[in-house]
Parts: C-alpha cells; structure tokens; sequence
C-alpha cells in the first residue's frame, strides 16, 4: 500500500479505497491476533494447571510413602492443588491406593491409581493419580478440552 | 510488512509462552520421576547396590507415560545393571543411574533426560530441547543420627564393648563370672589421678572403644573414686545425698537377680526429671520430654513361632516371664524371627538369644541376622533379655542428648569432678542371673534399624 502526497505538501492521505483495505485487513487479522493471544493463554495455563497435578501428586505420594496411611493421602493431594492456585479442584479426580505386597491394601482398588503394564509387580508401593478429563482449551472463537492427568508411584519406606 | 513482522513476533511470543511452559511443566515431570524413582532405589543401599539401581528403573516406569519401553533388567549395554553407573535408553530418554554415587555407598544419583520435540519454537529454528533434572539422595538412619540398636544378644562378634562368653562376660578386658551387672561410662580416669575431661580429646573415643567403661558385678559396690553414691534401693529417692549420680544395684535376697540403675545427668533435678531411668524390672525409661522410650514390645523386632521353621505366631515372652526362668531350659520354648521393619527406639529391651538351639540350618552363626537377605532364616531361642539404653556419647559442642533441660542446657550435663562432658552411655545387663548366656556379641546392627531416606539434592 502505498502512501500518497499531495503535489504541494506533505500531509499523506489515504484514498477510500486505501483504507477500506485497511479496515479488511484489521477484521480479518485482529480475531487470529486475539485468537492467538488467548491461545498463548489457555495453552500455557494448561501446562501450568497440568504442573500443578503434577507437583499434588508427587507430593502425596511422598507423603504416603512415609505416613503410609491411604486416608491422609488424597487431603495431601487436594490441599496441593488448592494451595497452588488451582481453585477449581472440584474438576479433579483423586485417586490413591497403597500397594502392598502386590495387592491393594487400602484405597481405591483399579481405575486411575492402577496401571497393570507399568507399574512394579511385587514392591510395597503409594500410587497416586490426579485427573482433571475434560480442560478447556479457550481459544475465543472455540473451545475444545484435554485430558491433563498425574501420576505418582512412591515406594513406601520402611 | 507490520502484519508479518508482528506475526513472527507473535509466533515468537506463542513459541516462549507455550513451549517453555510444556518445558516447565516437563522439568516438572521430570524432576518428579528422578526423585521417586532415586528415593525407591536407594533403601537398597547399602547393601545392595545392583538392587538399588534396578529397584530405581522399576520405578521410572510407572511415573512417566513415555519410559513405558524401559526395562530395569537391561541397561543400554544390553545387560543387567552394575554397581556404579548404569545409562538406560528409551524413547527421548537417557537415564542415568548411578549407585553407589561419588563413592559414598549409601547415595545414589538419577539423571533424567529427554530431548523434547517443540511446537511454535519451530517457527524459530528451535526444533527440540534437551532437559535435563538430576536427583541425588541417600539412606542413614531414621533413629536418632545413627543410633544403634541390637536386635538381639549374638554370637559371632568380638568387638563390641561388652563381649560374652561361656565363661562370663567381659567388658574391655574386665571379666565377671557371673556376666551381668551394669556397665556405666567410666568418668574418672581409670588411674585414678582424676580425668580431665574438658581437655582430654580421647575421652569420646574411649567411650566408643570401650576404655572408658566400668562393669560393676552384682552387688558390687561403686569406688568412691567414681564420685558416685550407690544405694541399693530401687530408685532414687527425694533428699538423697549429693552429687547423686546415681547407680543402684540389688542383690542378695532379690531373686530375681535384676540389676537397676540411674545415670542421671547431674545433681540438680530431682528424680522425677531424670534422664535415664532403670526402674526395676525395667519397665519404664522416660525423660522430662514425655517419651516412653521403653513402649515398644519384642513383637516390634521379632515374630515369634512355637518352634522352628513354624508359622505358628505366639506371644514373645517379656522381660518380666525371664524373672521366673531359672535356667535355660526353663526357658519357653519360643523361636524368633527377625521382621524387617522394626520401629525401634534407641531406649530397648532386647532379648538374649541361644544361636544354635539345636538347627544348625537355623544357625544364627551361619544365617547373618543383620542380613536382610536372611530375614526369616535366622532362628534363635530366647533366654533372656538385656535392656539397652544406648546413647551416642556426645562431647562438648556435639548434639547433646536427651535431657531434662533445653536443648544444650547445662543441666543435661554429666557432671563428674567439676568437670563437665555432654556424654552419656549406658548399657544395663539385666537378664536372670541364672540364665545361661550363650550368646557372646554386643554388638550394632545398623542394618536392622529402619531406614530413612532423603533427597540430597533434586
């Protein structure tokens, strides 16, 4: 786009045309700017909440694997994420079982805290596991969710 | 032109925000993988280093989605792992495992790292990140800085302070026939031109190595030197004479032939804030703290079977039952087997064990109770107690222990001769007179203590 001058000064101007380009222009870029913007947004606390699930869960694990008592182990998990300025932990799914010579001996015996591919076959163990299934992605113009989940396996100390 | 210069830009900023947030939150990850996984593997050690690192990989498993492929038994050499450094490969991953770690056979090292693939950060050229988070972490003692603690009165070592035999027992080279009787940190000097213990840097030493120790046999009576009033009564009385640190013995008459003592701190609180209190049959030790050192039972070290190789679980005998024994083989017939967790205090009874009561397959002389291998193999009759109270001697500036005053108070001191040492040992013997001892070991067993781990850096 060019800039005009008048033949006997310097004042620019645009012609009608000019800036109705503009204008087109502005429409058709400032929704992906914003859309953008609030795409960096969601995005990043997403993996911001996800750390959060996260850091809960290694920490109950820790402490169940010292407390070694199921009851304190999702209190632990919960008090985490409220204190890490998740306020919305009603969205989350707590799960905890502690594992003792392969078997669950207290807690919640499948689901979430249990995973027969991965975890250890025979060590006494705290599993924890955060879910939060369906997270808003808010990208203005849409939304979509994700599932952002946790998991902390600690063997119990002795 | 302004659009696509504020596009890079912006895909510039997307590429900060939401890469480096996925990168934080991998760290995150990360971080927590290292550490589970270092905190799981290093209870091994130190005993086992090999086990350490497997018990490690066996735990990266189930906390990262992504080391699903990782096998603990095959290390990126393609065989087993080794004590030292171990680096396993899936994926994006590279895993470090070090075990023993920097040479120190009760640390361990994880280092995880992934090379992560980014997102807007192409855009820029960046087309993956290495991360990299490393966990170091060690076992000790989870009572009292590395307290130790017998679990029983075994054969097999010498070194110890008090040592056993069939022919007594003997404590620094000292013997008494009739092996028992109770043993207090001498606190003068043994030649009797009086111990300077404020200037003489091997006292602690001599603690530990036994120099320092006094066998008093039954009925004996304490050498003035000793600057120690003995009385044979029970326990300390309210207007005793001063200084009262006290030992008291009983004999004679008592059949029960239970030695009792009290080392106190000094002589300035009265008896209900002793520090260190054998009261007879040895039911309680307390401090001013409110601890009830003495609350565990011989359950919390030992399962008990009504005979070798049974499962058959019976009540342990108590200190108590030992009084009416007379010999050994009026001794219940009740075999004990070490647990694994024991949650011990420093302050305990622990039982007198015949080694060999007829099994040699059960021989504790050949199956190492200390060996936690062995759990379970070690089988041994009990015929007798002795009651520990075993703490660290302490000297000057180091941790004081357990006193009825504040922390580092100068009444939690051992007085002796104006002089005063932050030290405090005991060991009170205190099975039946009449039981035979066969047993021949005072002795540590750190190995049977519970562990405790920490991480070191993460």
């Amino acid at each position: 786009m060019g800039r005009r001058v008048t033949p006997g000064g310097s004042k620019p101007f645009r012609s009608r045309s000019d800036r109705g380009a503009v204008l087109l222009e502005a429409a058709i870029i400032t929704p992906l700017f914003v859309m953008l913007l609030f795409g960096i947004w969601t995005t990043a606390r997403a993996w911001n909440v996800h750390n959060i699930l996260d850091h809960a869960a290694r920490e109950a694990a820790r402490y169940g694997a010292v407390d070694q008592n199921n009851a304190n182990i999702k209190n632990i998990a919960r008090g985490e994420v409220l204190s890490a300025s998740y306020p919305f932990d009603g969205n989350v799914t707590y799960c905890s079982a502690i594992v003792e010579s392969g078997a669950v001996t207290s807690g919640d015996p499948g689901g979430l805290c249990i995973n027969a591919t991965l975890d250890p076959t025979t060590d006494d163990r705290v599993q924890v596991s955060l879910l939060i299934p369906s997270y808003q992605l808010n990208f203005v113009f849409f939304t979509t969710t994700v599932q952002l989940q946790a998991r902390a396996v600690a063997r119990l100390e002795p | 032109m302004l659009t696509a210069a504020a596009l890079l830009f912006l895909l510039g900023a997307a590429a900060l925000a939401v890469d480096g947030s996925m990168f934080f939150q991998q760290a995150r990850s990360e971080q927590r993988v290292a550490d589970l996984a270092c905190l799981a593997g290093v209870q091994e050690l130190p005993e086992d280093s090999v086990g350490a690192v497997t018990m490690a990989a066996s735990f990266l498993r189930p906390n990262h989605p992504d080391l699903a492929g990782l096998n603990p038994a095959t290390t990126s050499t393609g065989f087993g792992p080794v004590a030292g450094a171990n680096t396993y490969t899936t994926g994006a991953f590279t895993i470090q495992i070090d075990a023993p770690f920097n040479g120190n056979s009760t640390k361990m090292r994880v280092s995880v790292t992934q090379s992560r693939g980014t997102h807007f950060g192409q855009a820029i050229g960046a087309t993956s990140v290495p991360i990299n988070q490393v966990a170091i972490c060690e076992v000790g003692s989870a009572i009292g800085g590395g307290a130790d603690m017998p679990f029983g009165v075994l054969s097999g070592f010498t070194g110890g302070i008090i040592n056993y035999d069939n022919n007594g027992c003997t404590l620094n080279g000292q013997t008494n026939s009739q092996c028992s009787g109770l043993a207090i940190p001498r606190h003068n000097d043994p030649s009797g031109s009086g111990f300077n213990v404020n200037t003489a840097d091997n006292y602690r030493a001599n603690i530990i190595s036994g120099i320092n120790w006094q066998l008093f046999p039954p009925g004996a009576a304490f050498p003035s030197s000793q600057d120690i009033l003995c009385r044979s009564q029970q326990s300390p009385q309210p207007g005793d004479p001063e200084p009262c640190n006290r030992v008291a013995t009983v004999s004679g008459s008592d059949p029960s032939k239970v030695y009792e003592g009290l080392i106190s701190g000094n002589n300035k609180y009265p008896p209900e804030s002793q520090i260190g209190y054998l009261e007879k049959h040895h039911l309680v030790y307390r401090s001013t703290h409110g601890d009830l050192f003495d609350s565990h039972t011989l359950e919390d070290m030992v399962t008990c079977v009504a005979s070798h190789n049974s499962t058959q679980v019976v009540p342990c005998p108590t200190p108590e039952d030992s009084l009416t024994w007379t010999g050994p083989t009026s001794a219940p017939i009740v075999y004990v087997s070490r647990v694994e967790d024991c949650d011990c205090p420093r302050f305990a009874r622990v039982p007198v064990v015949d080694p060999n009561p007829g099994f040699p397959e059960a021989n504790c002389t050949v199956h190492d109770p200390n060996d936690i291998t062995q759990i379970n193999k070690c089988f041994a009759r009990i015929v007798g107690f002795e009651s520990i109270w075993l703490l660290r001697p302490f000297f000057n500036d180091e941790e004081p222990p357990d006193g009825p005053g504040p922390v580092g108070a100068a009444e939690n001191d051992f007085h002796s001769s104006g002089q005063q040492v932050k030290t405090l040992a005991a060991v009170s013997i205190v099975f039946n007179d009449d039981v035979v001892v066969e047993g021949r070991c005072f002795s540590s067993f750190k190995q049977g203590f519970p562990k405790a781990v920490r991480l070191t850096v993460s």
